[in-house]
């Protein structure tokens, strides 16, 4: 068994904030690896992946609106490929569910929310503001600057580096 | 701002555990923004910079120019 992440204040809090703000549900889609007690030259190491899984499906407990989707790269080759992630794991990607509720298609999306490594630190404050913004379609941007964002005609990649602490 | 368009990806990217795509990026204070491998802001930045820094980083697609010769003040190649 894993200790939790959150303390039960912390979960209390959480509950508190998906319950009056998550309208349209989220789906949390994991990549990761199994971890390996074994060195193994050459493989890349995932610093966090043993921690991914339980630490989204603890956060999935708190509101009914997150769902959990967890890729085993080792298990479903080219899922990384499929997502555009390649060996940058863990990965998590933010999804709005379908409001039909369509079942999940697998479908690689354009236009995503994805934390590559484990958001457990510093930036956890940013996957809960996301998962609000996703499920809400709230965007934190003037009139003119989403207008000008909506007719962009080229792919924009933005890489945000942060770190936990 | 990923939801206003699909053609925007954005990557929260935590940077101790990528080490070689933090030093590809020179990544030295966070955040750091990396915007098509070609633009870079450092710092919280305003909205109208962000924006500025993504207009630079589509103008060049759209010049037709080659990506690749487009040089990063920061890539400085493979270490070794």
């Amino acid at each position: 068994m894993h200790m939790p992440f959150l303390s039960e204040a912390d979960q209390d809090q959480l509950c508190g904030i998906f319950a009056d703000q998550l309208d349209r549900s989220v789906r949390l889609r994991l990549l990761t690896q199994p971890s390996s007690k074994l060195y193994i030259p050459g493989q890349q190491l995932c610093a966090s992946c043993a921690e991914a899984e339980p630490f989204v499906r603890e956060l999935a407990t708190l509101s009914d609106k997150l769902e959990v989707v967890v890729h085993n790269v080792k298990e479903e080759p080219g899922v990384a490929e499929h997502h555009g992630v390649q060996e940058l794991l863990p990965a998590i990607l933010l999804e709005r569910v379908a409001h039909d509720g369509a079942g999940d298609t697998g479908a690689p999306i354009q236009g995503a929310v994805r934390f590559l490594g484990l958001p457990a630190g510093y930036e956890f404050s940013t996957l809960v503001a996301d998962l609000v913004d996703l499920s809400t379609g709230h965007v934190d941007l003037s009139a003119p600057a989403q207008a000008e964002l909506r007719e962009l005609a080229q792919d924009v990649h933005l890489q945000v580096f942060v770190t936990p602490t | 701002m990923a939801q206003l368009n699909r053609r925007i990806t954005a990557d929260v990217i935590e940077a101790n555990e990528f080490p070689e795509l933090s030093q590809r990026f020179n990544v030295m204070g966070v955040p750091k923004t990396v915007i098509n491998a070609t633009q870079e802001l450092v710092g919280a930045q305003p909205e109208a910079r962000l924006l500025a820094a993504i207009r630079a980083a589509t103008a060049r697609i759209v010049g037709q120019e080659d990506p690749s010769a487009a040089t990063s003040p920061t890539d400085k190649g493979h270490p070794t």
